[in-house]
């Protein structure tokens, strides 16, 4: 897995990193360092990696300007920063997880649990807001707006109320670890907001299909069938 | 607003009062003539006195007073009448040419005068109260009393009216002067019991000496005195308006703190004290120069946006409208001007309130700032992870870092509840954070010092901020970053200046920070006014700032 680590204190980047070995299997990781944004933007826009490790407010620089330009990139972002204060908000941009300093090896585990989908999100921390590269610009699309997502090659396709849809860069996996309870894979390819089922319907064959609010239809996993009816629709 | 509206409610009431107390039942003689000398025919009602002067005699000795009124139309010609005479001297008095009283003794030598009342009256006898030509005549002499500085009063008026009217009149100003007594015990005490601020203490006087002035002009209606005493009277009567006049522009000086203030105090007092002399003791016109200057100084407080010139003002005009009559309307001008200064100092006192409130707010916000400096969990926690981390892989230099930290609490912890430390104190701080800075950030941090004297006292965290800044914008050059300081210390003035050599971030200047607030509101709070703080680029790798206090 390759981690980029985000850290102008190199004591605290070594410690990181060293922690980051000890859960994931060692030579699984590659990490790489930079100490500031700039150079971080630069590295990312030239390397693929999985996952940016990053201590927000760096230099003073506006923290949240950056967040948005990076939660809007295929890989998930963890923040590891002392300032709390501002979780909530890294959470409503859509951050994997936000670890405050000084971390223990038992709280970055937990952040890796949830990078690959043991863990669920605790419903508290909403997203509220998608960032999507739209036109070299990035957009915000609010999380209320939005009914179902779906699989789209590496991307993902975020179908909204009024039947439009916008392309995501994070492959479905990744967005299911960043979304809360509310909402459930049905089907390898479809991620939906529960609430919003109106209908199951059942084809001859097998073959399931959920209607939402706004008409647009879903097909259901025939393995998720079971477990979809007993606790959504009853 | 609401000062238009007061002023004009303020000119209704004076207009009022000049109008309540005009008394207008008293009738003045038509013609007066002197004449020095003695005859005891000149009391008769058919003597012809062409050849008498029309000007007091103003030398001492025995002299005569002739005068005519005509009864004629006096309003209530059926009333009993009175004769009211205000003359300096001894007299006897002839109505219609026979004698109806006497005041005092006269006599032709000094030693055998006995004086009479300033003030004196005489009922005049009934069957001279018709209507008509009346004649009048005094036999004076004035031995005792400087008859220079005395104008003649005589005038007929119904019976009992002229003391009736001067209680009534002491009456209504003696209300007025119990409140510039309350108002001046109440400056005196503000003075003495709290804050001791000169312009309280002249407002009190002010007052009191209004008050004075009040029970002084008319104690004469229930208290006469002899006419020999008339010199001290007038004496009392014009030091204490020459005091008012005085106290007025520098109560006025004191309260807007113009520039140059001693000068303007200096130049105003003499112009008061010059026009009371040169105008042989006239009370008015130091007056009219004390209210001028000072209303000019209102005008200047108003373009200066002082608090309290508006209100300052009003009462000034109006008391400028009311000398216009120079009578009990004074003293009724006085009590606005009065009443507008009260309102002007509360205006200022709230202001000095909300001032003196936002300074105890500042001080203590700046002691949260100071504490929050190294309490913040940007400097806390990420120090405390650097002390995870090196204790795995540095146990020494976690050690190290947690020993340098411990000290720069400790002296913070010292700084916390002052104002002013000592440079020594100072210097600790800023060495045990470059420790913490270091190691932290794997970077040599060069302090070096060139410093005049150790005594200088300067606000808390003050060269912390500096180094502070320093270290976060920026990277070191040839492996570090250096920090220069220079502290010079020149009679009143302590200059400071703060090099930082290093790799800019960003290559830029940096902006104007939370460091660089906390810097000039700490100034600010030590030294109000009284400092300068400036900073930028000296070359491509070198910043400084320089502050002086």
């Amino acid at each position: 897995m390759k981690i980029l680590i985000v850290e102008d204190e190199i004591h605290i980047a070594r410690h990181l990193s060293q922690t980051i070995c000890r859960i994931l299997d060692e030579e699984a990781v590659v990490p790489h360092f930079c100490i500031s944004l700039d150079e971080a933007l630069q590295y990312i826009s030239k390397n693929h990696i999985d996952l940016l490790m990053l201590d927000l407010n760096l230099n003073g620089k506006d923290g949240f300007e950056v967040l948005k330009i990076l939660v809007a990139e295929p890989f998930h972002v963890i923040v590891v920063s002392a300032h709390i204060e501002k979780a909530i908000e890294a959470f409503e941009y859509g951050v994997l997880d936000f670890v405050p300093k000084p971390f223990s090896e038992k709280r970055l585990r937990k952040s890796f649990d949830r990078l690959t989908g043991t863990e669920k999100k605790a419903p508290s921390y909403k997203m509220k807001n998608f960032v999507i590269k739209k036109k070299n610009k990035l957009a915000l699309i609010k999380e209320e707006d939005v009914l179902f997502f779906e699989a789209y090659g590496h991307y993902s396709k975020i179908h909204l109320r009024d039947k439009s849809f916008e392309v995501y860069d994070k492959p479905l996996i990744a967005l299911e670890a960043l979304l809360d309870s509310r909402f459930e894979r049905v089907h390898k390819s479809y991620l939906i907001r529960m609430a919003e089922i109106k209908n199951l319907e059942v084809f001859p064959g097998g073959k399931y299909y959920l209607e939402l609010s706004n008409g647009a239809k879903v097909k259901l996993g025939r393995d998720k069938y079971k477990y979809i009816k007993e606790r959504w629709i009853g | 607003m609401q000062i238009i509206a007061l002023a004009v409610v303020l000119q209704l009431f004076m207009l009022l009062a000049n109008q309540v107390f005009n008394h207008s039942d008293a009738i003045s003689p038509t013609k007066v003539f002197y004449k020095k000398g003695d005859h005891p025919g000149w009391a008769e009602v058919a003597l012809k006195d062409d050849d008498w002067s029309d000007t007091q005699p103003e030398s001492n000795g025995i002299y005569w007073i002739r005068a005519e009124f005509d009864l004629s139309n006096h309003r209530f010609p059926d009333r009993k009448k009175e004769l009211v005479i205000s003359v300096l001297g001894a007299y006897e008095v002839y109505f219609e040419g026979v004698f109806i009283g006497k005041n005092g003794q006269l006599s032709s030598n000094a030693s055998e005068e006995t004086p009479g009342y300033l003030d004196q009256k005489f009922i005049l006898p009934e069957f001279s109260s018709k209507n008509g030509k009346r004649v009048l005549a005094l036999r004076i002499s004035n031995h005792l009393g400087n008859p220079a500085k005395h104008q003649i009063s005589l005038s007929i008026d119904s019976y009992n009216e002229f003391y009736k009217y001067g209680i009534v009149l002491s009456l209504l100003l003696y209300t007025l002067a119990g409140m510039f007594l309350t108002v001046a015990l109440y400056y005196s005490f503000l003075f003495f019991v709290s804050r001791r601020r000169i312009g309280y203490l002249l407002f009190g006087v002010f007052c009191l000496v209004l008050f004075a002035l009040i029970i002084q002009t008319y104690s004469r209606y229930y208290w006469p005195y002899l006419y020999p005493q008339y010199s001290s009277w007038l004496m009392i009567s014009g030091m204490l308006s020459l005091l008012a006049a005085i106290l007025l522009p520098i109560f006025i000086i004191d309260n807007f703190q113009p520039p140059w203030k001693n000068w303007i105090i200096a130049v105003s007092t003499l112009v008061v004290v010059v026009s009371y002399l040169k105008f042989s003791f006239d009370e008015s016109t130091p007056l009219f120069f004390s209210v001028t200057i000072s209303t000019f100084l209102t005008i200047w407080a108003i373009f200066k946006k002082r608090s309290g010139s508006w209100e300052a003002l009003t009462g000034l005009l109006i008391f400028l409208t009311g000398m216009m009559y120079f009578d009990q309307s004074i003293f009724v001008g006085f009590g606005i001007l009065v009443m507008a200064n009260l309102f002007s100092l509360a205006v200022i006192q709230k202001k000095e309130r909300g001032d003196y409130e936002a300074s105890l707010l500042r001080s203590s916000r700046l002691k949260l700032e100071l504490l929050k400096k190294n309490l913040k969990p940007h400097f806390l926690m990420n120090s405390l992870t650097n002390i995870i981390s090196l204790i795995e892989n540095e146990p020494k230099t976690s050690i190290r870092l947690i020993e340098a930290l411990s000290e720069e609490f400790y002296s913070l912890n010292e700084m916390t509840d002052k104002k002013l430390v000592s440079l020594h104190q100072e210097l600790k701080l800023c060495d045990s954070h470059l420790e913490v800075m270091g190691i932290r950030n794997d970077i040599t941090y060069e302090f070096s010092k060139e410093v005049d004297s150790m005594n200088i006292m300067l606000p808390p965290a003050t060269l912390h901020t500096l180094v502070e800044n320093g270290i976060t914008h920026c990277r070191p050059l040839d492996g570090k970053v250096k920090f220069d300081l220079l502290i010079k210390e020149n009679k009143a003035i302590t200059f400071i200046q703060m090099k930082v050599k290093g790799i800019l971030k960003k290559g830029k200047a940096p902006k104007a920070g939370t460091g660089i607030s906390y810097l000039r509101s700490r100034l600010e709070e030590s030294f109000p006014g009284q400092w300068k703080l400036e900073y930028g680029k000296l070359d491509e790798h070198t910043w400084y700032t320089n502050i002086e206090f």
